[in-house]
């Protein structure tokens, strides 16, 4: 039986993310997944913390028919011995990590194989297009306010930028939901 | 072999939809799930499309271990069909639709389950919280001059 490793967040689990667990499955046999605690994440330097904690990825990775085992990913250290203990034949990573010596020192244990990342789809895309979208909606609704409260517009300026207090608020009461955008002429 | 159906949009896949998907699951041995194609989304529920484009959302579900079959919605009338066509003995959907007259006239053909909700977690919920994040990241707050937004909404959007 030919067993696979690879490692990741697994935020916001996305198409590129299965479809690299699934090419990474497609390999051998049995799959495992070192998936990095929040610990972890949060002392890489720049590194937002994950939206969703540990145990919820976990269990989003569990549940995913390609994945067999899920494991801790703690240290930057602990791959051969994580290669040892689950007896890995290949170590798979998405290509943004081609050559990096982080996974080449693995290769007199065992095989490294560098997938390639499906174009357009990251867990930090989805963030930014979900906040140019909301900023969007956001905008719309206060020129729709506008034209309700003068009638008429011949207002060219820039439009006001968001009330981030207002855009805060919306995170806290749950039965207020983005509204959708209006008929634009 | 019992054969359970549920619907939905199944966007930005999270573990309230997983939790929900499990517990269908094991409400018999088959799970089917369909997924709303992304005009039907658009058109008849809140207006906004999905982040994920159809094909995507189904290919994401059919990665899900509980779920054995995925078809599409496009409309609010094709559920008799759809029991009748896959021999469906229950359809499961989240509490928000509990009683609702889009499913209850479905009692006459099958069972029908409504199951609650994992409390806080819905795709609203995470596009808010990421949104929420995103303003309240340093550089955007207290003194900072706010984002102009025209500019930002003209950067390349790939959704």
């Amino acid at each position: 039986m030919k067993r696979i490793l690879t490692y990741g967040t697994f935020d916001l689990l996305h198409w590129g993310h299965i479809r690299l667990l699934k090419r990474a499955k497609a390999l051998g046999d049995y799959l495992v997944v070192g998936l990095s605690t929040d610990e972890f994440n949060e002392a890489k330097p720049g590194k937002q913390p994950s939206y969703h904690p540990y145990e919820v990825r976990k269990m989003m990775l569990e549940s995913l028919r390609y994945v067999d085992l899920v494991i801790p990913e703690a240290t930057w250290e602990q791959k051969s011995d994580d290669v040892t203990e689950h007896g890995i034949d290949v170590v798979v990573m998405g290509s943004d990590w081609k050559n990096s010596p982080r996974f080449e020192y693995l290769r007199p244990a065992c095989e490294v194989v560098y997938l390639d990342r499906t174009e357009g789809t990251s867990t930090s895309d989805i963030r930014r297009d979900l906040l140019f979208e909301a900023i969007e909606y956001r905008r719309q609704d206060q020129q729709q306010a506008q034209f309700g409260q003068r009638g008429s517009q011949h207002d060219d300026a820039a439009p006001p930028p968001p009330s981030t207090a207002r855009l805060r608020a919306l995170g806290t009461d749950p039965e207020t939901a983005l509204p959708p955008p209006p008929d634009r002429d | 072999m019992k054969r359970v159906l549920t619907y939905g949009t199944f966007d930005l896949l999270h573990w309230g939809h997983i939790r929900l998907l499990k517990r269908a699951r094991s409400l018999g041995d088959y799970l089917i799930v369909a997924a709303s194609t992304d005009d039907f989304a658009v058109e008849h529920k809140g207006g906004r499309a999905p982040y994920h484009q159809f094909e995507t959302r189904c290919d994401m579900l059919k990665a899900v271990r509980f779920v054995d079959l995925v078809i599409g919605e496009s409309t609010w009338e094709q559920k008799v069909d759809d029991i009748r066509r896959y021999h469906v003995d229950t359809v499961v959907m989240g509490g928000n639709w509990e009683g609702s007259p889009r499913f209850e006239y479905l009692r006459d053909y099958c069972e029908l389950i409504y199951l609650p909700r994992t409390e806080g977690v819905s795709t609203s919920q995470i596009r808010r919280d990421l949104l929420a994040d995103a303003v309240a990241l340093p550089g955007h707050g207290g003194h900072e001059p706010a984002p102009v937004t025209t500019r930002l909404t003209a950067l390349p959007r790939t959704a």
